[in-house]
């Protein structure tokens, strides 16, 4: 793999705010523990402590521990590149109701990636108020798909009907 | 081929606005860079027009809205034509009313335009300047008299609010464009931000007296956003020079107020960001105020007679504002609030008004030297006055006496009805040689008057009047 | 104006969120659509004004004297500020932003609205100043006239008599039909509530609007204030109707202009005031005026207040706003001090266009009247030498002692046009010589109550002095007249 395609296969893992902070946090530790002393070098080890295991692992798929250590300059590079390409990503804020679980972040991260694009990434928001469906905001751009905002244009539009129905006429 | 090629040169041309701030927008041009000056308009409404004006950073440009509160968001395109500023120009510009962009405002319709030309333009070039010397008559005897308009000349009106700029500029330009009806002369009267009540009465004066077919009106009032107000000034000498070169005319050109065209011009420098200087004006207000006076020259054909009323901001006339203009006039009119108060109209001080023109080659001798002995007569009074003030007129030496008296009626002697007053105060006006304030000042001077109490010469025409 | 947060987001999809607030000043970043002088509304339900935009964030001029908080989220309107305007308004204290600041009496729900930012008219539409606009006061009408659509300065140290001034003013034109407009700047609320309270006394309330902001509304609403007032002024000129505006007052307003420039971090100019501070007043100023309507000329006469420090005229936003104004009336504390009521300094004041209203009578009335208190003026100076005075200039200094007890309205708030030339007539000739200040004072009494409650005595009188052309017709004329009661 070359360095644009390690780069994309990182990315495509970041799905939420959380995980590109641990990316984040990641290529910090690494960075600098390239100037420690020797030791055993397991990339899994370091980083055991400061990311998930998932993180973790796909570092480990994309750096393999001895051209890691030994050529600092293209590692370096790699570094920069990805940390240029991970701050350049762009926040899809979606406001539901509840906590969301692992299947429906799967399910949200991979239509945006497929259909939108692939540098963005989630901050899900939680408020009660929302009810249900969701409200998203994107670069000072809002659009309400709640299930508060329908009930009230959907009682807004038939007040009439509600009103006859208290004040039969 | 051809098409992609017209297509790539047509994409070069388009910046994206990325700042906003009152009529001063910042414009991105990652492709071709504009040139200053040059007209921009916005792409999905062309008739939004911006100028640009400097840099503002890497490829970023300060730009002037010129059309009040348009409706502009950042992200948007607009498009470099690629030209300046044109406005259209004839000899039928005389008698018209227009605005900084050329737009008339006289509701009369469109400009019949016999070519367009550009607002910025140089000054001519250094043989082509005249120096010729010669006064031009005015009929206010304290201005013919102590700081006379040389012809081809700047004379400036130098006073704080209210003292009666305005009024002597009017005044000037009823007597020298209604009363003498100069041969040849066109007018050009820019109004920088002045009230519109006044440039409203100026016109329907003109109008009155059948003067207005002779003047050419540019008016940047002060309600107006300081783009249009330095635009007007521009726009106006870009007319004067028009008539002076092209027509071929003598031209009086007439701008109340040259310092509202430094004050403009620091509004917009204020939104760019320009370290202030002096006073806070913008860095390059000199070079400015420079510029325009430059334009504003007699070339050996024809003569271009500037008269500029310069408002000075708190009576504050080392004020950079008005110093930056000081230096490019030939004679300055200076208002006295306290004259003004004392009700000796027109309030001018005769002291620390001065002219060019008041030298023996110009004026002859007969006025230099009746003129040196009239303003140390008066200096002497001032002396005078001092002592008459703590102990009375009769404690001075007979002769004091005699010159104290004559300075005061000297003094009353310099005040005048003018025309432009008639209806406020209802007085009527006057206009008075130069040759008969020269022999009338000469009489108070040689003690033929002596007799006459100093109250009598007030608001005299000439001493035949006494 | 109820903002709905929530349905503005949706209507315009567009979001922002607060970066940064200092004092007024919010920096909000999104809303990419937002343009100038946009009116955005905060989720707390407060709304402020876009007054500059960069690249990175908006900035917001809030009109709520609550901070408001960071992150919090903001949506534009896609309008800019409108105001309520229209004949509901009359009796109303309001804010700036048309809403009633008393709640026991709320502004009536109504149609026509109109955008406060506006460019002032062209020369086209102006039409000569010819109608004068009386005070009511004989020393303003007769000596420093104002016409209608005139804008004319009102200057002096506080506590010098101005608010009397201006409110007998409105009283004087409000009773003649013209619409009254009175709006406080930054002004305390016990200062709000005597406005109110004066108007109601002179039973015009319901022919007034007040237009106010306290001294703690935040500098967005107080900056706010007099172009709202020019708003509604501008509505009632378009119906036809004259208006008499008064700004109270600029120069509190101009420091709340300056206090705003220095947050945003512009440049200080003049003693730290924005740069444009002059076309900020202008702008306003040059909104009012005497304009040609439909039916015949229409005025917005303005009379903005600016305040002196110990008598200083030479200010830098004072001599701004005197080059601004078709003249000033200088209030004197001195003056003041002494009893003078209106304490105007007629040698200091100044007006520009009043004078082209007058009548032949009052212009020559004017022009004899002022050089001669200059001259009384210089003979009590004169006379403080403790030297023998001759007779003429005891009869000068006689005369100056009655003219001053006519022109002295301690008591009467408003003296009709031609009564005021009665009463000077009498004051000016020989009929008062040699009477004490007492008995002037009663004669005066007399003449009022009688013009008032006589209404034949008042038809006979009105219908002299209009056959009066000079000084002299008036003072012949009036020896002979008979003012009993018939």
């Amino acid at each position: 793999m070359n360095v644009k395609e390690k780069i994309e296969l990182i990315l495509k893992h970041i799905r939420t705010a959380e995980e590109r902070e641990e990316v984040e946090g990641a290529i910090t530790v690494l960075r600098e523990s390239r100037y420690h002393e020797s030791g055993s070098f397991d990339i899994g080890e370091i980083l055991r402590e400061k990311v998930s295991r998932k993180i973790a692992s796909i570092f480990q798929e994309v750096i393999a521990s001895d051209e890691y250590r030994k050529d600092s300059a293209t590692s370096e590079i790699f570094f920069s590149e990805l940390e240029k390409s991970v701050r350049a990503m762009r926040p899809l804020s979606i406001t539901l109701a509840v906590e969301p679980d692992e299947k429906t972040i799967e399910r949200a991260s991979s239509w945006v990636t497929r259909e939108v694009g692939k540098d963005i990434y989630l901050v899900f928001k939680r408020d009660g108020r929302v009810l249900g469906g969701a409200e998203l905001v994107f670069a000072g751009r809002y659009r309400d798909f709640s299930l508060a905002w329908r009930l009230e244009t959907f009682f807004w539009a038939r007040k009439e009907d509600v009103r006859s129905m208290i004040h039969p006429s | 081929m051809g098409n992609i090629i017209y297509i790539k040169k047509f994409m070069e041309h388009f910046g994206t606005i990325e700042n906003i701030e009152g009529q001063i927008v910042q414009v991105r041009f990652t492709a071709e860079a504009p040139f200053v000056h040059d007209i921009l308009e916005l792409e999905h409404n062309p008739s939004v027009k911006m100028q640009v004006h400097s840099s503002a950073g890497n490829s970023l440009f300060y730009c002037l809205v010129l059309h009040d509160a348009a409706e502009i968001h950042r992200g948007e395109r607009v498009m470099n034509t690629g030209k300046p500023a044109l406005i259209p120009v004839s000899r039928d510009l005389a008698g018209r009313v227009i605005d900084a962009l050329g737009n008339p405002l006289d509701g009369k319709g469109a400009i019949d335009a016999k070519k367009s030309i550009q607002i910025y333009r140089t000054s001519p070039a250094y043989g082509e300047v005249s120096s010729r010397q010669e006064i031009l008559e005015s009929g206010i005897k304290i201005v013919d008299f102590f700081c006379p308009f040389l012809r081809g000349g700047k004379i400036g009106l130098l006073g704080g609010a209210g003292v009666g700029k305005t009024v002597m500029l009017t005044e000037l330009l009823y007597n020298i464009v209604i009363l003498n009806k100069e041969k040849r002369v066109t007018s050009v009267f820019a109004g920088v931000g002045e009230r519109s009540r006044e440039g409203h009465e100026l016109i329907l004066r003109l109008k009155d007296k059948d003067a207005l077919s002779s003047v050419c009106l540019v008016m940047g009032p002060m309600g107006a956003h300081a783009v249009h107000r330095w635009l007007s000034v521009h726009t106006a000498i870009s007319i004067a020079e028009y008539f002076r070169d092209d027509e071929k005319m003598d031209v009086l050109f007439f701008i109340d107020n040259m310092f509202r065209f430094g004050q403009a011009g620091n509004e917009l420098s204020m939104v760019m960001q320009t370290l202030p200087s002096e006073d806070g004006y913008q860095p390059d207000l000199h070079s400015e105020m420079a510029l325009v006076h430059g334009r504003l020259v007699s070339t050996v054909t024809n003569a271009l007679s500037t008269i500029e009323a310069v408002y000075i901001p708190n009576d504050d006339i080392l004020d950079q504002g008005v110093q930056a203009v000081v230096s490019h006039i030939d004679s300055a009119v200076i208002f006295s609030r306290a004259l003004y108060q004392q009700n000796l109209l027109p309030a001018v001080d005769p002291l620390a008004s001065y002219s060019s023109a008041l030298s023996p080659q110009t004026a002859g001798e007969l006025h230099y030297q009746t003129a040196r002995e009239a303003q140390s007569l008066l200096k002497k009074s001032i002396m005078l006055e001092r002592v008459v003030s703590l102990v009375g007129e009769s404690e001075l030496s007979s002769e004091d006496r005699i010159r104290y008296q004559r300075a005061k009626k000297l003094r009353n002697y310099m005040t005048q009805a003018l025309h432009v007053l008639e209806n406020q105060t209802g007085i009527t006006g006057q206009y008075i040689p130069l040759q008969t304030t020269i022999a009338d000042v000469n009489k108070i001077l040689s003690g033929e008057l002596d007799t006459i109490p100093a109250e009598k010469f007030l608001y005299i025409g000439s001493t035949k009047d006494l | 104006m109820i903002f709905d947060f929530k349905e503005y987001l949706n209507r315009t999809g567009e979001i922002g969120f607060v970066s940064k607030t200092v004092s007024s000043l919010i920096f909000v970043e999104g809303l990419p659509g937002a343009t100038l002088h946009e009116v955005v509304v905060f989720e707390s339900g407060d709304i402020g004004e876009v007054i500059a935009l960069s690249s990175s964030v908006v900035s917001v001029l809030s009109f709520s004297k609550d901070p408001v908080r960071v992150g919090m989220r903001v949506a534009r309107i896609g309008k800019n500020l409108q105001i309520p305007v229209g004949e509901r308004l009359f009796g109303k204290v309001i804010n700036p932003l048309g809403r009633s600041i008393d709640p026991g009496r709320p502004v009536p729900s109504g149609t026509e609205f109109r955008a406060i930012r506006k460019s002032p008219p062209g020369i086209i539409d102006r039409a000569i100043i010819s109608e004068q606009c009386e005070t009511g006061m004989a020393l303003i009408d007769l000596l420093m006239p104002i016409g209608k659509g005139q804008r004319e300065l009102v200057l002096g140290d506080q506590k010098t008599g101005k608010s009397m001034v201006l409110m007998r003013t409105l009283l004087s034109q409000v009773t003649q039909g013209a619409v009254g407009i009175y709006a406080v700047i930054g002004k305390g609320k016990i200062a709000i509530k005597q406005v109110e309270e004066t108007l109601t006394n002179f039973g015009i309330l319901d022919r007034v609007i007040t237009v106010v902001t306290s001294a703690d509304d935040g500098p967005g609403m107080m900056y706010a204030t007099p172009y709202s007032a020019m708003t509604i002024a501008e509505y009632f000129r378009d119906v036809g109707r004259n208006v008499v505006l008064v700004l109270d007052d600029l120069s509190t307003h101009a420091r709340i202009v300056r206090e705003i420039a220095l947050l945003g971090k512009r440049f200080p100019g003049r003693n730290s005031y924005p740069g444009d501070i002059f076309y900020t007043h202008a702008s306003l100023l040059e909104r009012a005026g005497n304009f040609s309507g439909k039916n015949g000329p229409v005025s917005i006469t303005c009379l903005p207040v600016a305040e002196t420090v110990q008598g200083d005229m030479t200010g830098y936003i004072i001599t701004n706003l005197m080059s601004m104004t078709d003249g000033h009336l200088y209030f004197d504390h001195l003056l003041f001090a002494e009893g003078r009521r209106p304490a105007v300094d007629v040698f200091l004041s100044v007006t520009r266009v009043g004078r082209q209203t007058q009548t032949p009578l009052r212009l020559e009335i004017g022009r004899t009247v002022i050089p001669f208190l200059r001259k009384a003026a210089d003979f009590r100076n004169f006379a403080s030498f403790g030297s023998e005075l001759g007779p003429h200039i005891k009869d000068v200094l006689e005369k100056e002692e009655r003219l001053n007890e006519f022109f002295d309205q301690t008591v009467y708030h408003t003296i009709p046009g031609n009564l005021q030339l009665i009463l000077f007539g009498f004051a000016w000739g020989e009929i008062w010589r040699g009477k004490t200040r007492m008995e002037v004072r009663i004669e005066i009494q007399k003449l009022v109550y009688s013009y008032a409650s006589d209404v034949a005595l008042r038809k006979r009188m009105d219908a002299y002095i209009s056959r009066c052309d000079s000084i002299e017709s008036l003072l012949t004329g009036l020896q002979q007249f008979d003012f009993s009661k018939k």
